[in-house]
């Protein structure tokens, strides 16, 4: 073939991927982003900095992206009313891809941009980091984190997090189990590290209510392409109740797939990430997800809530559903935010800290109304009790309906 | 093993992995070069064909015209612009271009993540109809799709392949390509067609696979090794050998996790390549050369 037969033929293939990229980008039209409200105060001058760690592009893409969003907007919130000390906040994003062999480099990376503070959305990038972090003083949310370990075990001084810890999701769901009758339970999870590090802390903490344990315990890569041999052991284990513990996604919505085809009289539950990854819940089979009941913390009968959510909804568009994600990226800010204001300075690391374990009694965006969060020099954990997880179930148009009227933890 | 819905999945997975070694075998006996980004080219047309469809609303059979459409020219792209261009600099040396196309395997994953999206996507159902149960399994129309797309796919490539003018052009370009040059065989064309047919299997596979549990950008590489495994158990002295070669792999993907415990499941497949690369590294059907 001649060479300019080549680039004939060649330019004719660009042609179609050009069609291709426009055509996947057409569903952008009409959906340029709209601007909140009111009038934009914005200051100028030398920017406040806050980096945040996300994995964009691995595999927590899915739903790190949100948090991406709660971030984006709190600071734009935060911005247009002024700022903090009449400066711009702005952030510094960095992707250490899940991989904690990455997180050094990441949070130096955000360190030597000047960053006053940091969300450590990415947990199991924070235990290689903790020396760092103390070093530099660096005030770090690990907003993800539900191992109190993790904020309380030295070096830490700078370390907290906000959601109940995995205590309280054992506490919240034997609760449930003892609701229902439930004491042969089986756990299915996934593969990822975060995932495996909640599952070692749950086989005891579940010890409360399931003395023996859990009747079976199985668990597939989270690339896995099938799961009929998971499931079936744990059918042939004969439970009457199985706990899902994963990041989501695919692999979530598989299994719950194999889960309704396999066992469909055997009530489902699940603590993770699913909640809130409306995408995932199309990949499952139709009417997979009836009666499975998760950990939601986000509801709209919290008032802050669903005025977050109406805020969204002025950017995002009315189609917008708020979860977690948004949530933890937008009170992650706000918390700097207030720890900053408090200490009257960015420039103090400690005059930060100092100020931020002052905080007491924030009401965040997540929960049920009353829960709320406080923060001291030996408390490191932010939520005050468990009622910050809600229970909410999907129905058969695998979508969620609302909080499950079963059993909620009390406040 | 008397569980008849594990069977069911063995076959179903070892159907797609199949699919995929045979995508590999296409473009290796038409080219002579390893294709690293058949994976790539199955979640590409999957998640294109569903992207289109939910993000740009396209009319859902008009999305399947274009995602196959695309694959097809970005596996011609890759024949054109990356693989013969290279070798052709590297003095036929098949190194730097498989080098490249690794690269490329990244790329058209990534590239697929920036068009569609990072979040999982539902693929397409081109059968609809409630699981029928058979004998105490549960057969679904994923599992019918993907098994009926096996028949047609290793049916017709060994049909084409035997009593076609263009299946013996290609076997003779990938058994040797300068003796093919000599004989006056239009060697560049069946190497593009190899690409392009096998872009086509690869993504009509990709299609089929994610009726059955999405689609996502980052499956690619996963798919990719699957395929690759699926040709190095199964050989390649026959059309049929990948098929084999994927029944094998989905019966370690399936049976493995049910007898030994799903985290084993990575370790089955690991297993088995290091079976078949230490002791039978030619694969279980050999081309046989006659003496």
């Amino acid at each position: 073939m001649g060479i300019a037969r080549i680039r004939s033929s060649a330019g004719a293939v660009v042609t179609v991927l050009l069609v291709l990229v426009l055509a996947a980008c057409g569903g952008s039209v009409g959906s340029a982003e709209k601007a909140l409200p009111g009038p934009d105060n914005t200051p100028a001058g030398e920017p406040i900095r806050i980096g945040v760690d996300l994995d964009t592009t691995g595999p927590a893409a899915s739903y790190n992206s949100q948090v991406r969003q709660g971030i984006d907007l709190a600071i734009e919130v935060v911005n247009r009313r002024g700022g903090v000390l009449e400066r711009p906040l702005e952030l510094v994003a960095e992707n250490s891809q899940s991989d904690p062999a990455k997180a050094p480099a990441t949070y130096s990376a955000m360190i030597d941009k000047g960053v006053v503070a940091a969300i450590g959305y990415v947990t199991v990038g924070i235990p290689p980091v903790k020396k760092l972090i103390q070093d530099e003083k660096l005030l770090t949310i690990a907003a993800a984190s539900t191992t109190a370990s993790l904020v309380e075990t030295a070096p830490s001084d700078y370390l907290y997090s906000i959601l109940p810890t995995a205590e309280a999701y054992a506490k919240v769901f034997c609760g449930a189990f003892a609701k229902t009758g439930a004491t042969r339970v089986a756990l299915f999870h996934d593969d990822a590290p975060g995932v495996v590090l909640l599952v070692d802390a749950y086989r005891e903490l579940f010890r409360s209510c399931l003395p023996d344990g859990f009747v079976a315990e199985e668990s597939a890569p989270l690339d896995a392409t099938d799961f009929t041999a998971p499931v079936a052991r744990i059918a042939d284990a004969d439970p009457d109740a199985v706990l899902t513990v994963s990041v989501g996604g695919t692999f979530q919505a598989q299994s719950e797939s194999a889960f309704a085809q396999t066992m469909p009289d055997v009530p489902r539950y699940a603590i993770g990430a699913f909640d809130g990854q409306p995408d995932a819940w199309k990949v499952a089979r139709k009417g997979a997800l009836d009666g499975l009941v998760v950990v939601h913390p986000v509801t709209t009968t919290n008032p802050r809530t669903a005025q977050l959510q109406e805020t969204f909804r002025l950017v995002e568009g009315e189609d917008f559903a708020i979860a977690q994600t948004h949530v933890l990226g937008y009170d992650s800010v706000m918390l700097i935010v207030e720890a900053i204001t408090r200490a009257g300075t960015a420039d103090d690391p400690d005059a930060i800290n100092r100020a931020f374990q002052q905080i007491t009694g924030y009401a965040p965006h997540l929960g049920q109304a009353d829960f709320t969060l406080s923060f001291r020099g030996d408390k490191h954990v932010g939520a005050d009790s468990a009622c910050g997880l809600v229970l909410a179930q999907f129905g058969p148009e695998n979508t969620l309906t609302g909080e499950w009227a079963t059993y909620q933890e009390a406040c | 093993m008397t569980n008849p819905q594990l069977w069911l999945s063995v076959l179903e997975v070892g159907c797609f992995f199949g699919l995929l070694g045979l995508a590999y075998l296409v473009v290796l006996q038409g080219s002579g070069f390893f294709n690293l980004t058949i994976g790539p080219y199955a979640m590409l047309a999957a998640l294109a064909w569903t992207g289109l469809t939910i993000h740009a609303e396209m009319e859902v059979w008009s999305a399947l015209a274009v995602a196959l459409v695309a694959v097809v020219v970005v596996a011609a792209l890759t024949e054109m612009l990356v693989v013969r261009p290279i070798e052709r600099r590297s003095g036929g040396s098949e190194f730097p271009a498989l080098v490249a196309v690794a690269a490329l395997l990244f790329g058209i994953s990534q590239g697929a993540g920036l068009l569609f999206g990072r979040l999982p996507l539902p693929g397409q159902e081109v059968l609809t109809f409630a699981p029928i149960e058979v004998a105490g399994a549960s057969v679904t129309p994923s599992f019918v799709l993907i098994a009926t797309l096996a028949v047609v796919a290793f049916g017709g490539v060994a049909l084409v392949a035997h009593t076609t003018r263009a299946g013996r052009a290609l076997r003779a370009v990938g058994d040797n390509r300068e003796a093919a040059r000599i004989l006056g065989l239009p060697v560049n064309r069946v190497r593009l067609v190899a690409f392009m047919a096998s872009g086509l299997i690869a993504a009509l596979a990709g299609i089929a696979f994610a009726s059955r549990g999405g689609i996502s950008y980052d499956l690619g590489l996963h798919w990719a090794l699957l395929g690759f495994l699926a040709v190095v158990i199964g050989g390649t002295g026959s059309w049929l050998a990948p098929l084999l070669g994927g029944l094998i792999l989905g019966l370690a993907e399936v049976m493995v996790p049910y007898y030994i415990g799903g985290q084993f499941a990575d370790y089955a497949v690991l297993v088995c390549a290091l079976i078949f690369f230490g002791l039978r590294p030619q694969g279980l059907f050999t081309t046989r050369v006659r003496a």
